[in-house]
């Protein structure tokens, strides 16, 4: 089939120094999705944030594999070539946006410093007009405020506006809400999903909480310890999980019937360590011979669900 | 009458600074816990939740009101004459070990200071480590060489090897995984079953709260604005607050 993506990850496999932290992992963002990326602690999660931005000073290194956005690959740009397309063509939300904004100088100067490195002009009434529309409160003086002034909540969102000014056809927002109270945690994210809507973005949000991709995303994937586990339509993957890790995910969290979350003994495997066969064996209550020796690549098992495990393929 | 209930936090108030800079974080706050009764305490950052917690185990002095334990008034102890009541239990519980110590040797630390014999000590220590779900072999491990969860793990064991009469969980779970945090409440579930714990549990989780919590308080700028069962709380909510938490929760499903 000819369709077109905005983003393309292939076969990525990334390390730091010796360490390989993300193996093998591949799935596409079509225009207008927002795909979330779970997993717990370790997993990798970030670190495919980092390859997308390219953010080589932080160590990740592209060792296989590609990434392509909108037909280009930008796997291995050089500095300036990217800075071009950071910013204006991929958007970037942190998590800890006190640590990205400086504390102590107002809005409007960081948000023109932001908007001239990227070669854009910062016009005040686009700011404004984009607040409003977002609904923040307090528009018309909002840019005086110095980050100090401001909750963690509201500071994420005057990030995200900052984002959205410099028109990006991709957002990735990196654990954007986790630190945020669940109230606001509610906003930023219908924030998001209201922006998508009017601007057509594409999103990748990476996330450890499965409720908040629940909310917003069209589809998910799973990591574990630098894998893809699971991927799929949201509803697929959350009401039909395949994978015994997306299962053990999904009844850890505590639901609507307030039943006792069941939880998961072990630890993943240590950052790099060799592996033969599945990794997920030692967790596993359905591992069987086999699959300690066999190492499961994503494999489709209905239109839209691909999971990497024995379970999917009827090979048990 | 019947008897005395384990803990009574009654009109309880504090305030930061001075004059013009005078800041309530409490407000007149009254719990009563039976024992064997866990209560859940949810709020949001800067609600006063984990101050509560320091005033209760006497961390802080109160600006007002009076804290009784089994009837008997204790406001103004100081934390080591109430240490063995109460056991506190924090977020970032690899920095409450020390660093240079076996988890076992700080267990001896415990022991040490608050058991009445501290004969056993290490058979009561392997003891309540199994209880957590580890191996006593973890024990003679340094904190930093345990995963997150296990850490957690052994300071909820280091807080009940000197058999507390209650213990006060201050966001116990909020920095871990979603599968550690669940082996977490198995555990204090099945210790409440064995042992009858009381326990005050702050955490900014209602759903969480709601799957064990005997009763759930909710607090807002320092004000417990509604107390009751998860079932009153979760499916009759009464307060507006209440509800926009309730509204603000993310189910999977």
């Amino acid at each position: 089939m000819d369709e077109k993506y905005l983003l393309e990850i292939n076969n990525l496999t990334v390390t730091y120094g010796e360490f390989k932290i993300i193996t093998e992992v591949s799935f596409k963002v079509r225009p207008g999705e927002i795909v979330c990326i779970a997993g717990e602690s370790g997993c990798g999660k970030s670190t495919l944030i980092k390859a997308v931005l390219g953010l080589k000073q932080l160590g990740a290194q592209v060792t296989e594999g590609s990434v392509i956005l909108d037909g280009r690959d930008i796997t291995h740009l050089g500095v300036e070539e990217r800075r071009q397309i950071l910013g204006t063509q991929i958007g970037y939300v942190p998590q800890n946006t006190r640590g990205s904004f400086n504390n102590i100088r107002s809005y409007d100067i960081q948000y023109k410093e932001t908007m001239n490195s990227h070669g854009l002009p910062f016009i005040r009434e686009d700011a404004v007009k984009m607040f409003k529309r977002l609904n923040f409160p307090d528009t018309d003086r909002l840019l005086k405020y110095q980050p100090w002034e401001m909750s963690g909540g509201m500071n994420q969102r005057m990030a995200i506006a900052l984002a959205v000014l410099q028109g990006p056809k991709l957002m990735l927002a990196d654990e954007a809400t986790s630190v945020l109270d669940v109230t606001s945690q509610k906003e930023v994210i219908e924030e998001l999903a209201q922006l998508r809507d009017e601007l057509g973005w594409s999103i990748l949000f990476i996330t450890h909480n499965l409720g908040v991709a629940s909310h917003i995303a069209d589809r998910l994937g799973v990591m574990y310890a630098g894998r893809m586990v699971e991927y799929g339509d949201i509803r697929k993957v959350l009401d039909d999980p395949i994978h015994p890790y997306t299962r053990n995910l999904l009844a850890a969290i505590p639901g609507r019937d307030r039943k006792m979350p069941i939880g998961l003994e072990g630890r993943p495997p240590l950052d790099g360590a060799e592996w033969e066969g599945c990794n997920f064996v030692p967790r596993c209550k359905y591992a069987c011979d086999a699959c300690k020796h066999k190492t499961y690549s994503l494999n489709e098992i209905e239109p839209g669900h691909w999971v990497s495990c024995a379970e999917g393929r009827g090979d048990r | 009458m019947s008897e005395a209930p384990l803990l009574e936090v009654r009109n309880v108030a504090k305030a930061y600074g001075r004059g013009k800079k005078r800041h309530e974080v409490l407000k007149d706050i009254n719990i009563t816990l039976n024992e064997g009764e866990v209560l859940g305490i949810i709020g949001e950052s800067g609600c006063g939740k984990s101050v509560l917690l320091n005033l209760i185990s006497c961390l802080e002095p109160v600006s007002g009101g009076k804290l009784f334990f089994k009837g008997q008034e204790y406001t103004g102890k100081k934390p080591k004459d109430v240490c063995r009541w109460f056991q506190v239990i924090f977020q970032d519980s690899e920095a409450a070990f020390d660093p240079k110590m076996t988890i076992r040797e700080s267990m001896h630390e415990s022991l040490k200071l608050l058991a009445e014999d501290s004969k056993n000590s290490n058979r009561r220590i392997d003891d309540m480590v199994t209880m957590m779900g580890l191996a006593t072999e973890l024990a003679d491990r340094y904190p930093r060489q345990l995963s997150g969860g296990q850490v957690q793990r052994m300071a909820i064991a280091r807080g009940l090897v000197t058999e507390p009469n209650m213990i006060l969980c201050d966001e116990i779970t909020s920095a871990l995984d979603v599968s550690a945090q669940a082996m977490i409440l198995q555990y204090l579930y099945e210790l409440r079953k064995k042992r009858g714990l009381t326990m005050m549990f702050v955490s900014h989780d209602m759903a969480l709260c709601a799957t064990f919590c005997d009763r759930m308080a909710i607090m807002k700028d320092g004000e417990i604005v509604e107390i009751g069962t998860p079932e009153q709380i979760m499916d009759h909510p009464q307060h507006d607050y209440t509800k926009l938490l309730l509204d603000a929760v993310l189910y999977t499903k």
